[in-house]
């Protein structure tokens, strides 16, 4: 999980990733971040979030994206 | 059968007399037999395509139904990981029935809309010597044919992503498709939503109707009064544009931009309105677009239903693809991550407005149109930031109103350029003329190049001008975050005060509407 919020963090560096839990809902993270992530779990962790999957739920908190690229590993 | 047709008026008084006299769980098929009749009087061929293209869809959207069903049952027991690989699995299945429907609806779609287009611009290409390789032909599209085909895929799209449960009884589903109020120009309204609002029981409310007639009134008045008057010149001037040079069609684009906004939004009024007396509430579609600051901001506020659906079923799937991301990566490993990601979402972006061009029609105009507001949107997302920078550096106060009122101007003027892609004949005319707009100013204007006479002209002023106060109330009891509508605070008045207000506003329109046949009469997005 350390590892993952580092990489969330190396994307966008001003948000608090371990503590926030509304990051879409808030606007701390607009789509072209949300697309910047996804692209960066593709390339670190191999896995491809489908469209479907983008879902506020599963990008309002780190834990809740960690779940997913979880399950879909 | 046009909305501001006195026929229009009388069937719709009918429609309304009968659903509330009706038992409450019939209602909707009086709204489906009144569809069938409005559809049917542009032509009875027209409702077989339709309800044949519904009738398609609803059968695939039943078996994807089954495939759902299914995948709840397998994954009732399974763990979170092992329902994810199951859902994902039953997925590919829904997917071969999704892109068969997709295929057909967007087949429909291209043989009527965009056919004619293609075999042309092969002609030209094939041809040197004068000869038509292949047979042209115009056809006549389906009423509101690109609407309903994107409610369609809407629905089918929800179904394949699992979000929505297929309708069991065609009619209703019918219903929901036909339905006269959003079939000629929407909004694209989700399955989802309408439905919901669609088959519950309606009772009859003097308040609730008054109110979606205000709407409907205020919806007359912004067509009959400004944008069929503006009409007048705006198609005077494109029909003879050869003829005229220079600040005439800076004119014209600023005349034309009020009339397509008038006669939209006007529509959606109307359209909105109507639903409402039959209380059902249809989406949001405009929201004051001309006081937009920026580019993104302005489609946020129009045509948003359409807006939300490129967004939903184009950007996010090509901005996910897997030749994107990978455009995403190496552009923010190369420029850093706010410029990497701002110059790969350009791909999604532009094919979001080329299809949104194209949507509008098979034309070099509409696709232009198209890919001039992709770019201009594309370069917003890539300046934005150092703009912003600059401007913090300049110390200039962005919040200010000076500043917001320039750059709602220069928001206006883009779009005004925007405006004479769109509407001239042929792409180079329309070049021509925004290059004559900006350079050749020593031209002058003759009033008998305006058209209208004086008092024409005032009316449409007059007007205007309402309606800027009406929307400047609006925006700031948005900005204070007001509960309701401004026709909330008439309905709060008594009785009386309401009728006034209700019977100036239909004297307004009796008194100063266009009226007869001839330009604009019929709505600009009926042909969309």
């Amino acid at each position: 999980m350390e590892e993952f919020i580092k990489m969330l963090k190396g994307i966008k560096g001003n948000v608090d990733f371990e503590h926030e839990d509304a990051l879409v809902d808030d606007g701390l993270i607009d789509s072209l971040d949300i697309i910047s992530i996804i692209s960066e779990i593709s390339q670190v962790y191999g896995v491809t979030i489908p469209s479907d999957e983008i879902i506020s739920d599963n990008f309002n908190s780190a834990k809740a994206l960690y779940e997913l690229v979880e399950d879909l590993m | 059968m046009l909305v501001t047709s006195y026929l229009f008026l009388a069937f719709f008084v009918v429609t309304l007399l009968l659903y509330y006299i009706v038992q409450k769980n019939m209602q909707w098929v009086v709204l489906l037999v009144a569809s069938f009749i409005f559809y049917a009087y542009a032509g009875i061929a027209y409702v077989a395509i339709v309800g044949l293209t519904a009738g398609v869809v609803y059968g695939i959207a039943n078996l994807m139904q089954k495939n759902l069903d299914e995948q709840e049952r397998l994954i009732k027991d399974a763990d979170r990981k092992a329902a994810r690989k199951i859902k994902s699995s039953k997925k590919r299945e829904r997917k071969k029935l999704l892109i068969l429907s997709l295929c057909m609806i967007i087949g429909v779609l291209f043989y009527f809309k965009g056919s004619g287009f293609v075999i042309k611009n092969l002609n030209r290409l094939l041809d040197s010597d004068g000869h038509q390789m292949i047979s042209s032909f115009e056809l006549i599209a389906p009423l509101g044919i690109s609407f309903y085909s994107f409610m369609m895929i809407s629905y089918l799209m929800e179904l394949y992503n699992g979000k929505t449960r297929a309708e069991k009884n065609f009619f209703k589903y019918l219903t929901y498709v036909l339905y006269f109020p959003h079939i000629t120009q929407g909004p694209i309204a989700k399955y989802e939503i309408t439905s919901k609002e669609m088959f519950r029981k309606h009772f009859f409310s003097f308040d609730m109707v008054m109110k979606g007639i205000l709407l409907m009134v205020w919806g007359y008045i912004k067509k009959l009064v400004i944008a069929d008057r503006i009409a007048l010149f705006v198609v005077k001037i494109v029909h003879h544009s050869s003829s005229y040079n220079g600040p005439i069609f800076l004119l014209v684009g600023i005349a034309y931009s009020i009339q397509i906004y008038c006669d939209f939004s006007g529509c959606m009024d109307i359209i909105t309105g109507c639903s409402e007396c039959f209380g059902i509430r249809l989406l949001e579609n405009f929201r004051r677009p001309y006081f937009s600051q920026t580019m993104p901001e302005f489609w946020r506020r129009w045509h948003i239903s359409l807006g939300a659906f490129f967004r939903e079923y184009v950007f996010y799937p090509v901005s996910t693809s897997s030749a994107c991301l990978k455009i995403n990566t190496f552009a923010r490993n190369k420029l850093g991550n706010e410029a990497g990601r701002d110059l790969a979402s350009c791909i999604p972006i532009m094919c979001v407005w080329f299809l949104t061009g194209i949507w509008h029609g098979a034309s070099w105009n509409y696709i232009g149109w198209g890919m001039y507001h992709g770019l201009l949107i594309c370069l917003s997302t890539i300046f934005t930031e150092p703009l912003s920078g600059m401007m913090r550096f300049m110390k200039i106060n962005t919040e200010g109103l000076g500043f917001r009122i320039f750059r709602m101007l220069r928001t206006f003027f883009l779009c005004l350029i925007g405006r004479l892609i769109f509407i001239g004949s042929g792409a180079m005319e329309s070049l021509r003329m925004i290059v004559s707009m900006l350079t050749e100013w020593k031209y002058k204007i003759s009033f008998e190049d305006l058209e209208l006479n004086g008092a024409s002209w005032f009316v449409v002023g007059v007007t205007c001008l309402l309606l800027f106060v009406v929307s400047v109330v609006q925006e700031r009891m948005q900005q204070n975050c007001v509960e309701g509508t401004i026709r909330d605070k008439i309905m709060t008045k008594n009785v009386y005060v309401r009728m006034c207000v209700l019977m100036a506003g239909i004297i307004f329109v009796l008194c100063f509407g266009v009226y007869g046949s001839g330009v604009g009469t019929t709505f600009i997005y009926d042909k969309f």
